[in-house]
């Protein structure tokens, strides 16, 4: 039995963090902190090492492609998977996105099956 | 004594009936008529003395009708009958010319006194004419609406002219203002051997200056008999009418005259004569006038009418465009703004499922009920993603025949289900184009999907490439036909369907946009796009694309790339 991973979830939208929160840990596989304020998101990363980052692109602070940027280039943070999952769908962001070195792009609205199967898949190229 | 005429003109039943009866009673012979529309067919073909007619009517108003009458026959007199009298009302219609203004609730013995006082003054008037020699003359009137060209309209005026006067012969001059001197004639004869009479123009020009028709009879006037024929046969009367533009300036208004000559019965004209000719020429200045101004007003009207067609195309045009790119930019934001909500919904419904995991079946059906909806909804955004993504083209050579061929063969499955048949007739193949590849085949692709759907029970897909040269500039225009046998659809229909999110099919099969992508598509490829359709026949939509694209559109679309 694996220890309990921790994933982060960065997301300006409090009851979809709720949700998500809650279908992820009721697995029991997985504690999910989450910030809606994207700075302070950077900080939980930089502070508790997450196994993996779940990102949205449209915030009102910042936006998630340069949250994503800021975070490959810390060298605490840069080695932290990262999937996007937003509402965002096009191909500028896309590119972008994966420019920046992330590893999956997750478009909303997405089943909770669909979403476990990414980040078990992400996980397992890690080797995890 | 003949009975009069008359016609009452009310949009109210009862009113109609009432006078109707009244007036029948007392030896009129009435007509009714409901609106004022149908009052004005009636008078045109029939003659009538007098008309009642209510002020508020639908459509034509009793003073469009008093107008109107007075302008076909000033002799018939209008008494206007009304609910709501105002003072500049009845001012406008007695300045008209209507006889009288009676206001309702009325008194039919009132109608009655003041029907007579009209009848009386109307024979006054008309003391030295029958009636139904008027007839005649406002025929005239009528017809020289319907006279296709100039020697039509005089033939009618000549033929009047000897019809009222009882005139063996006569002419038409015409005046030119350039000149100054008589220009065209037209002369007619009711017999062959009917004796004419060659005119001093000269005489004659100076005579009708004076403006008022003449009556010259060889006893009385023989001098200016005589200077009018200067040569050969004398007639033992003339009557000689002035065409006149405006009776208060003869000299300067002047376009014409009438000349009619021998009467057949060998009489001399007399002073009724006089008066119809008089009459005669009234009208025939009046026709005149009005068909030079109608002949400008004609060519005015045709240059309008083009332009205002044009500008309607190219505004509807405009309109669509705009629609479809506002939905386009529109479509964008939307979807991001929905798909949010749309995550928390299938997030809050599945974090339900797992707490309550329940074996009632009602539960887990409302569950999956509404987990299909969320995807229902979400493929709605993902057709208008793909909508707004039809904005960016990539233009490149290509064959449209190969887009045509993958069209055919991604329609293949659908058709195969529906006995759909596919026909493909290519003039040139391969056909090198410019465009771009994945859009147009999207375009050929919708249009195609949805003739097989509009032919569920089979038929035929017909894929038709030709070419041909823009008629106007001359440039290579690549068409793209694809016919059904399908339900076709009615003209109200066709004019919807480029409309984004306008469809007839089933809920969850069809979002509307298929047609409104190709529209977007094609209008940013410069191409035309129509639809000829029959109901219960089939379909046909036609493409027509530049070969080459202009470079202007190039720049466009590097723009719009960058
Ligand atoms: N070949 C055809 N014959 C009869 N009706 C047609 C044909 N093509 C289009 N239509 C009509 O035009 C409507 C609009 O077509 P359009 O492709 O825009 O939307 P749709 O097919 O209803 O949905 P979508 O393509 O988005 O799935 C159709 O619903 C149908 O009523
Ligand atoms: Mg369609």
């Amino acid at each position: 039995m694996m220890a309990k991973g921790t994933i982060l979830l960065i997301d300006d939208e409090e009851d979809f963090c709720f949700f998500v929160k809650r279908n992820l840990e009721r697995t029991g596989r997985f504690s999910v902190i989450y910030a809606t304020d994207p700075d302070q998101g950077i900080n939980l990363a930089k502070r508790n090492s997450p196994e993996i980052i779940l990102l949205d692109i449209t915030m009102p602070k910042k936006d998630g492609l340069q949250v994503l940027a800021q975070l490959k280039k810390d060298k605490k943070t840069m080695a932290i998977p990262i999937m996007m999952l937003t509402a965002v769908e096009d191909d500028q962001s896309k590119l972008t996105a994966a420019r920046c070195y992330c590893e999956d792009y997750i478009i909303k609205p997405v089943t909770f099956e669909a979403l476990q199967d990414k980040i078990h898949e992400v996980l397992s190229r890690q080797g995890k | 004594m003949e009975k009069a005429k008359i016609l009452v003109i009310d949009d109210e039943a009862v009113i109609r009936q009432l006078l109707l009866r009244t007036l029948s009673d007392k030896g009129y012979e009435v007509e009714v008529a409901e609106d004022g529309s149908r009052a004005l067919e009636k008078i045109k073909s029939n003659v009538f003395n007098m008309l009642i007619t209510d002020l508020k009517m639908p459509k034509v108003s009793g003073m469009e009708v008093l107008a109107e009458i007075k302008k076909i026959n000033p002799y018939v007199e209008v008494i206007i009958i009304t609910g709501y009298p105002t003072i500049d009302a009845a001012v406008e219609a007695i300045k008209i010319g209507a006889f009288d203004f009676i206001c309702k609730p009325f008194d039919l013995l009132e109608i009655q006194t003041k029907i007579q006082l009209c009848l009386e003054r109307q024979k006054r008037n008309l003391s030295h004419i029958q009636v139904t020699e008027l007839t005649a003359l406002f025929d005239l009137t009528k017809a020289s609406i319907l006279a296709h060209s100039v020697e039509s309209l005089w033939e009618l005026i000549l033929t009047t002219a000897l019809e009222v006067s009882g005139a063996q012969s006569g002419s038409v001059f015409l005046w030119d203002k350039q000149t100054n001197s008589f220009g065209k004639k037209f002369g007619k004869k009711l017999w062959e051997d009917a004796p004419t009479f060659t005119l001093n123009e000269e005489v004659l020009a100076k005579e009708i200056k004076k403006g008022e028709t003449q009556l010259i009879i060889k006893e009385k006037d023989d001098k200016l008999i005589k200077e009018l024929l200067s040569d050969g046969e004398e007639p033992n009367s003339l009557l000689i009418a002035p065409l006149v533009g405006n009776p208060l300036h003869c000299e300067e208004s002047i376009l014409g005259a009438v000349v009619v000559s021998a009467k057949a019965s060998g009489d001399s004209f007399s002073e009724r004569d006089k008066m119809l000719a008089s009459i005669l020429a009234g009208q025939a200045a009046t026709i005149l006038r009005n068909s030079e101004l109608y002949g400008e007003l004609e060519k005015k009207v045709e240059a309008l009418k083009e332009s205002i067609d044009k500008l309607h195309e190219t505004q509807n045009q405009l309109i669509q465009t705009e629609k479809l790119a506002s939905v386009g930019q529109l479509a964008f934001g939307i979807a991001h703004e929905i798909r949010n909500p749309l995550g928390i919904v299938l997030g809050g419904v599945e974090y339900l499922s797992t707490i309550i995991k329940t074996e009632d079946s009602d539960t887990n059906e409302a569950i999956a009920k509404i987990k299909k909806s969320i995807s229902r909804a979400n493929n709605i955004i993902v057709d208008l993603l793909k909508f707004s993504r039809a904005s960016r083209l990539n233009i490149q050579e290509m064959d449209v025949c190969e887009i045509i061929d993958e069209v055919a063969l991604l329609i293949t499955n659908k058709a195969y289900f529906n006995s759909v048949k596919i026909e493909k007739s290519y003039q040139e193949d391969p056909l090198l184009m410019q465009g771009d590849v994945s859009m147009l085949r999207q375009v050929f692709f919708n249009i195609c999907s949805n003739a097989v759907d509009a032919m569920p029970k089979g038929g035929v897909l017909s894929l038709n490439i030709l070419k041909k040269s823009d008629e106007s500039t001359g440039e290579d225009v690549v068409v793209v036909e694809i016919g059904d046998t399908g339900m076709g659809m009615s003209k109200e229909h066709c004019l919807r369907i480029f409309d984004p999110f306008f469809t007839t099919k089933d809920p969850g099969k069809g979002t509307g946009l298929g047609l409104s992508i190709v529209h977007m598509i094609l209008e940013r490829h410069d191409a035309k796009v129509w639809v000829e359709s029959e109901e219960h026949k089939g379909t046909k939509f036609v493409i027509e694309m530049l070969q080459n694209k202009s470079v202007e559109l190039k720049n466009k679309e590097g723009n719009n790339d960058g």
